[in-house]
């Protein structure tokens, strides 16, 4: 084990303390498939060197995203060398070669079948869960950023409007957006459709009262009840304030049938019973949804930045919204 | 052209010559002096670098009594009337040469001057400074051995061997944080840049500088009808560019055309001030394959019927000026505007001495600070940030420069001598903790107009186009309409989330409507492509690991991710305005710092001014 405070390295049995720094070691590579050294390093890598907040879907699916890649390379890697061996082999005695590449045959099809392939994103999500009780994640957004804040709103900070209110479906959303400045850099107001933060909930009946033109986003996960959310705040006697502005910009249905490989995620309910099919009607009516975070968070950023401004939010791929538009420039005129 | 420039203290040796030929690029037309003692026998001399707008002279003696005038000087207290050409230095110099006055006298006349311009009065046993109260023009000053000196660029106060050419160690990460170096600092210990409206009175050996101009304490406690405020704003705006047009009356002005709300309104008015004229326009764009706003220009060509001329900006016509250019830029500014204001200014000199350009319409009456500000205020400190200073974090972050990188991308010893993160927060906790104005949206405004107005806007303007030859004067950045700015309450200014609410409506009948509609674009520098394409290059040789070890300064693994457009690891990401940045500072840097000066040419003299 390593440990992810003071790199020292010590065994199994020397206890699940570090030696040197006393840090409490959380996971068993073999029985947790993944240890608190490379946790600490994949929270690194997705909060970029700590400068982003994640949320846990976000970090789950990472986990499940480095086990997925380490484990097809480790395949490739045991086909390269295979197909190597027989090369070198029929080069110098054919015969020699055939044996080799038969022997080596069935130690990768052992190691192909052996190997799992995959992390299943409900014990990722486990671990990560079982991870932040022991050693809080800083930069994990949990939706308890603002629950303290006092929700009196200084009369001052109401006679402006920002450009636009979105509204997002898990208070875990207004503080990924919000640690992460989306809100800043769009002159959006962020709040859940709980309600959350309330002072900003509070400010935000205000300025639709001052500025009825301010358009009001609404953006959810890929389930049934995600379609239906904007629907369902229409009528919404909290949010009877903002009723005819709601605007859907969440994932569009039609776009589902696009993304062979979106990560359907299962009902927390279901989470092991989860049927996975090609049909995505059939994923929906079993409570699965595409989450809006399962993109890391900067390509995540970009994406709803230009979302927002356009009006409209179609799945795009990391890569793809990975090429922000960036200039440099200032005023002229 | 046209800068001041002198000393007052021990006499020196063709100290004067010196700083002329440091500002040669500056005096084409040559320079003029004018020299004595004052009544303690300090030797005082003034010169200035003359402009082909400037009054037969710029410089006057009355007995032990000096006066230099960089710039120009607009009516004094005249808020009605018709506008004339602004006031006749010799006038200025019955005021202030010839009769007998207090400390107190000097100080009121001088605290009512307007226009656009620097001045240095000496009389009795002080010598006076005085930047105008907007900061169109720029004056840096040190005082060395009991010598002041002062100057249009810093470059010239190294003409003084006793001022050292040493980098502030505070400069580079302030720098790098904002793209200029805010308030009264420059790059370079033990020198300043006097501050807008400001000051300095130098008297036995001692300097100290006042700002007198104090806008903020105009803040409005009773508020108008708000219908009331776009006239007035109107008002302000009809006299402010009756004033710049006056400068000149017989030759039009110029004017720089973008396309904004802000330059169509200054010409909208200048044009139906100059009805019989066709004003001579100038844009910039960058290449069919980038975003541009031509039919927004096209809209205000037509309708004033300008003879427009745009102008093509690429990389490969101006990097073998790049050099000169950041040497004309004195300190240095990492913003890419500056190329094509210097290249708009070269274009705009071979048939104007006077452009009007748009400059201020942001600070005083918008700004995109202010709602990003007033939503971090709305949610407050975000998990763990301090409860004491989260605000200027949030204002440094706003900026979108390296505040972020400064821990990766500088050498660790000299952020920790530049004083850290806490140094940058005290640049602005003064503004925030200040009682005026107590709007914080007109507090944001006051910082606006004082640190990126004064700091950087007019600065970067002033130096790029007075090396071109001409005098650049901005109507919505001057005295009048930094106190209407402030009259008018914030609610009128950001309206909703509309910036600059009041100003569209007080132009809205000369500004075509889709103009008024569009939301702020500024102009946009594609460096990001640049740095993928025709800068590559130049960027690589200039950043290259080995130029950089020898400075440094910066982390050279760093510098390479940027130059590669790696997002990890990169905050903010801007990858494209940080290496403008950084090249802009290693080109200031090589001559400002490393060369030697180049003193050898001397711009000639022309005849002194008659007593």
């Amino acid at each position: 084990m390593r440990c992810p405070e003071c790199k020292h390295s010590q065994k199994y049995r020397e206890g699940s303390r570090c030696k040197k720094c006393n840090y409490l070691f959380v996971f068993r590579r073999n029985v947790d498939r993944i240890s608190d050294y490379a946790l600490r390093q994949t929270i690194l890598r997705l909060s970029d060197g700590g400068q982003q907040a994640f949320t846990a879907t976000q970090l789950a699916l990472e986990i499940c995203r480095i086990w997925r890649k380490k484990a097809m390379s480790m395949i490739a890697a045991g086909v390269v060398v295979a197909v190597i061996a027989l090369a070198i082999g029929l080069f110098l005695k054919p015969a020699i070669g055939m044996v080799t590449f038969l022997i080596l045959c069935p130690l990768v099809l052992w190691n192909v079948t052996r190997s799992k392939r995959t992390f299943p994103y409900y014990k990722a999500r486990v671990l990560v869960e079982r991870y932040h009780q022991a050693h809080p994640i800083a930069a994990l957004a949990d939706g308890q950023a603002f629950r303290q804040q006092s929700p009196t709103v200084d009369p001052q900070e109401l006679q402006y409007a920002p450009e636009r209110i979105l509204v997002v479906e898990h208070d875990a959303l207004v503080d990924l957006l919000v640690r992460n400045r989306f809100h800043l850099q769009h002159k959006t107001a962020v709040v859940s459709r709980w309600g959350y933060p309330a002072r900003v909930f509070a400010a935000c009946r205000e300025f639709l009262r001052n500025h009825p033109d301010t358009p009001v986003q609404v953006l959810h996960d890929a389930s049934l009840a995600g379609f239906g959310l904007t629907a369902q705040l229409a009528v919404d006697p909290q949010w009877a304030f903002a009723g005819p502005r709601l605007v859907d910009l969440g994932i569009a249905r039609t776009s589902l049938g696009q993304g062979a490989t979106l990560p359907w995620l299962p009902p927390d309910s279901a989470r092991r019973s989860g049927r996975f099919s090609a049909d995505t009607s059939k994923m929906l009516r079993s409570g699965c949804r595409v989450p809006i975070d399962y993109l890391r968070p900067k390509p995540m950023m970009n994406l709803l930045g230009a979302a927002v401004v356009s009006g409209a939010l179609l799945l795009a791929t990391a890569a793809s919204v990975e090429a922000g538009i960036e200039f440099g420039g200032d005023d002229f005129g | 052209m046209s800068c001041l420039f002198g000393y007052c203290g021990p006499p020196a040796e063709g100290l004067l010559a010196r700083m002329a030929a440091l500002l040669a690029h500056r005096c084409p037309l040559g320079w003029e002096r004018a020299s004595g003692a004052n009544v303690v026998g300090e030797t005082v001399e003034i010169g200035h670098g003359v402009a082909r707008w400037n009054q037969a002279s710029q410089l006057a003696q009355r007995d032990h009594a000096l006066l230099g005038l960089g710039g120009v000087l607009f009516e004094l207290d005249e808020t009605t009337g018709p506008v004339e050409r602004g006031i006749p230095l010799a006038q200025l110099a019955d005021r202030l040469l010839a009769q007998p006055g207090q400390v107190a006298h000097i100080a009121s006349t001088l605290e009512r001057l307007s226009g656009a311009f620097v001045l240095a009065l000496s009389r009795d046993d002080s010598i006076y400074l005085l930047r105008d109260p907007a900061g169109v023009k720029v004056l840096y000053w040190t005082v060395r051995q009991g010598r002041l000196l002062f100057a249009s660029e810093i470059k010239a106060l190294f003409a003084d061997p006793a001022v050292p050419r040493r980098m502030r160690a505070g400069a580079l990460p302030e720098y790098l944080s904002f793209s200029f170096v805010p308030g009264a600092g420059t790059m370079f210990e033990g020198i300043e840049e006097l501050q807008p409206g400001s000051i300095l009175h130098f008297r036995q050996g001692r300097a100290t500088v006042r700002r007198h101009f104090r806008f903020e304490a105009l803040e409005a406690e009773e508020p108008r009808l708000s219908e009331e405020y776009p006239a007035l704003v109107r008002s302000a705006l009809e006299r402010s560019v009756a004033e710049c047009l006056a400068v000149d009356p017989q030759r039009p002005p110029a004017a720089f055309l973008s396309g904004g709300i802000d330059s169509s309104a200054v010409l909208a008015i200048a044009a139906r001030q100059r009805p019989a004229t066709a004003i001579p326009t100038f844009s910039v764009h960058f290449g069919a394959e980038y975003a541009r706003e031509n039919e927004f220009v096209q809209l205000m060509v037509d309708r004033y019927r300008t003879e427009h001329r745009w102008l093509e900006v690429r990389p490969t016509d101006f990097l073998e000026q790049l050099r000169e250019i950041i040497w004309r830029l004195d300190d240095p500014i990492g913003d890419p505007v500056t190329v094509p204001n210097y290249l708009l200014a070269q274009a705009a000199a071979q048939v104007a001495d006077v452009v009007l350009n748009g400059e201020g319409g942001d600070p005083c009456f918008g700004g995109p600070k202010n709602l990003p500000m007033l939503l971090a205020r709305l949610y407050g400190p975000l998990p763990g940030e301090s409860g004491s200073s989260w605000l200027e974090r949030h204002y440094l972050q706003a900026f979108q420069r390296c505040y972020q990188d400064l821990e990766v991308l500088l050498d660790p010893a000299l952020l920790r001598d530049a004083g850290g993160d806490a140094a940058m927060v005290g640049l602005l906790q003064p503004f925030f903790q200040a009682d005026r104005p107590r709007d914080f949206v007109n507090k944001l405004m006051a910082m606006n107009i004082r640190l990126k107005g004064a700091n950087l806007i007019l600065v970067k303007v002033e130096k790029m186009t007075a090396a071109n030859g001409v005098l650049a004067l901005p109507p919505l950045f001057s005295r009048r309409i930094v106190e209407t700015s402030m009259i008018c309450p914030a609610g009128v200014k950001l309206a909703g989330a509309v910036e600059k609410s009041v100003l569209k409506q007080a132009v809205r009948d000369m500004v075509p409507d889709a103009i008024v509609a569009r939301p702020k674009s500024g102009m946009m520098v594609p460096v990001r492509f640049w740095f993928q394409g025709d800068l590559r290059r130049y960027g690589e040789k200039l950043l290259a690991r080995r130029h950089l070890q020898r400075y440094g300064f910066f982390n050279p693994g760093y510098v390479r991710r940027l130059l590669n457009y790696q997002m990890e690891g990169v905050p903010g990401l801007r990858h494209g305005l940080k290496l403008w940045m950084l090249i802009t500072f290693l080109l200031w840097y090589e001559q400002m710092v490393e060369a030697p000066l180049p003193l050898s040419t001397t711009p000639a003299l022309r005849d002194a001014p008659s007593p």
